[in-house]
């Protein structure tokens, strides 16, 4: 049976209740009683700290793909050119400084009930593995994820939390990176918080002051990135359900629907496959050997792009034959692009299409951070 | 590697890769990686393929 409290104040030394008359209720806990709960008279709820329960509320995560469920780009990587910020996961990537490093990342199945034995809500369907098996002249290496908006948990602590497990005993170094965009402040690293990773699964926890943009410029396209500083040395380590959110407390993973988080990476990066004999694109016929036509993108991308990738067996046409397509330009809805080739009726129109017995999938580059 | 250049729609050159996986195709913009390891690519003493002229 419930009790109901209307008025009077109760405390022990676990908690105080005021229930008085003005009309409002205030929980408070802590040795010396400091609020959590009020509700007011209206029956408007105030919490001080974090809510933390298996089904809280939704994008309180900053990270997208946290639960590396989108893999656009592909399942493995192992290019890293030195300086180069490169993007492997869809929206994390990788920065490596120096040459020589055999470096792989790689989509990892997760085991049923791995996560959920730890106290997840639900396990993720994959992990991520990064795997240092020779160094070479590397000085620095990272896995790290920009964010869009340099104001994003400026001058307040962030909590990154993730599950994480290694070869043998590995410290890593976690931090907000801030950069203030084109004609902005210039970059600030913050400091590093390190972390010990153990050889079996285990959620980690950081909680990191970030630093105030106060007197900065912030200029267009401005971001943070929240980096883990990976060992310089040869490594395997793997992550899961990685996490950042604003306050000091770690809450249960923002698990988002498949479509929405896809949704959100698209913004930044998409890529389109075109199976046997599917769409493509249609094209108006300019000339015998030249055409145009315009691919809509699934969400508006973050800017526009300014190129494009074709990968597979180059489409088939529905009159003419192809050679190849170019990038003429981009808004961030759609793309113009020209697809050459010869035998095309001027005036008229045409279709591109899968080929037999191959794939063709195009990209558009340039929206990222 | 190979480039060729094209002219788009506006005017402004484009170029494509040819020869190479993935085939890429980009504006020639300075801030633009792609075209970034183009310039490098003419720095090296390469020329691409003309363009075939404007195709409007």
């Amino acid at each position: 049976m419930s009790t109901v409290i209307s008025a009077g104040t109760t405390t022990n030394t676990a908690y105080n209740v005021n229930a008085d008359t003005s009309g409002s209720m205030v929980l408070a806990t802590g040795s010396a009683p400091t609020t959590a709960v009020t509700i007011d008279s209206s029956q408007n709820t105030t919490l001080a700290g974090s809510l933390n329960a298996p089904n809280t509320f939704g994008f309180k995560n900053r990270i997208i793909n946290g639960a590396f469920g989108i893999w656009q780009r592909g399942t493995s990587f192992s290019s890293f050119p030195s300086g180069t910020n490169t993007y492997t996961v869809d929206r994390f990537s990788s920065f490596v400084s120096g040459t020589g490093a055999t470096i792989a990342v790689t989509q990892q199945a997760v085991t049923p009930t791995t996560f959920t034995a730890l106290g997840a809500s639900q396990d993720p369907q994959y992990y991520l593995q990064y795997q240092c098996s020779v160094l070479g002249s590397v000085t620095y290496m990272d896995f790290n994820q920009r964010i869009e908006d340099v104001r994003t948990f400026a001058g307040q602590n962030m909590t990154v939390s993730f599950y994480a497990k290694a070869d043998t005993s590995r410290t890593i170094g976690i931090s907000l990176y801030q950069n203030f965009g084109s004609g902005g402040s210039a970059d600030v690293s913050g400091s590093a918080t390190n972390v010990t990773i153990g050889t079996s699964w285990t959620k980690y926890t950081v909680t990191i002051a970030c630093n105030s943009i106060s007197g900065k410029t912030i200029g267009a396209g401005s971001w943070v990135a929240v980096v883990f500083a990976l060992p310089v040395s040869t490594f395997t380590l793997s992550f899961a359900l990685v996490q950042a959110e604003l306050g000091s407390t770690a809450t249960s993973f923002d698990y988002r629907p498949y479509g929405t988080e896809l949704a959100l990476c698209q913004r930044y990066y998409w890529k389109s496959t075109t199976t046997v004999y599917g769409p493509f694109c249609l094209f108006a016929t300019q000339s015998t050997t030249n055409g145009r036509g315009t691919i809509v993108f699934p969400v508006p991308m973050r800017t526009n792009p300014t190129g494009l990738n074709l990968y597979g067996t180059a489409p088939s046409l529905g009159t003419g034959s192809y050679s190849s397509i170019t990038f003429d330009s981009c808004t961030t809805l759609s793309a113009l692009i020209g697809l050459n080739g010869s035998g095309f009726t001027a005036g008229g129109a045409s279709y591109a299409y899968g080929s037999v017995n191959t794939t063709t999938a195009i990209d558009f580059t340039g929206a990222e951070l | 590697m190979m480039y060729k250049l094209y002219k788009t729609m506006s005017g402004v050159d484009a170029v494509m890769t040819v020869g190479a996986e993935p085939a890429k195709s980009f504006l020639m913009d300075e801030n633009n990686p792609d075209y970034q390891a183009y310039l490098k690519w003419l720095e090296e003493g390469n020329t691409p393929e003309p363009a075939d002229g404007v195709t409007q």
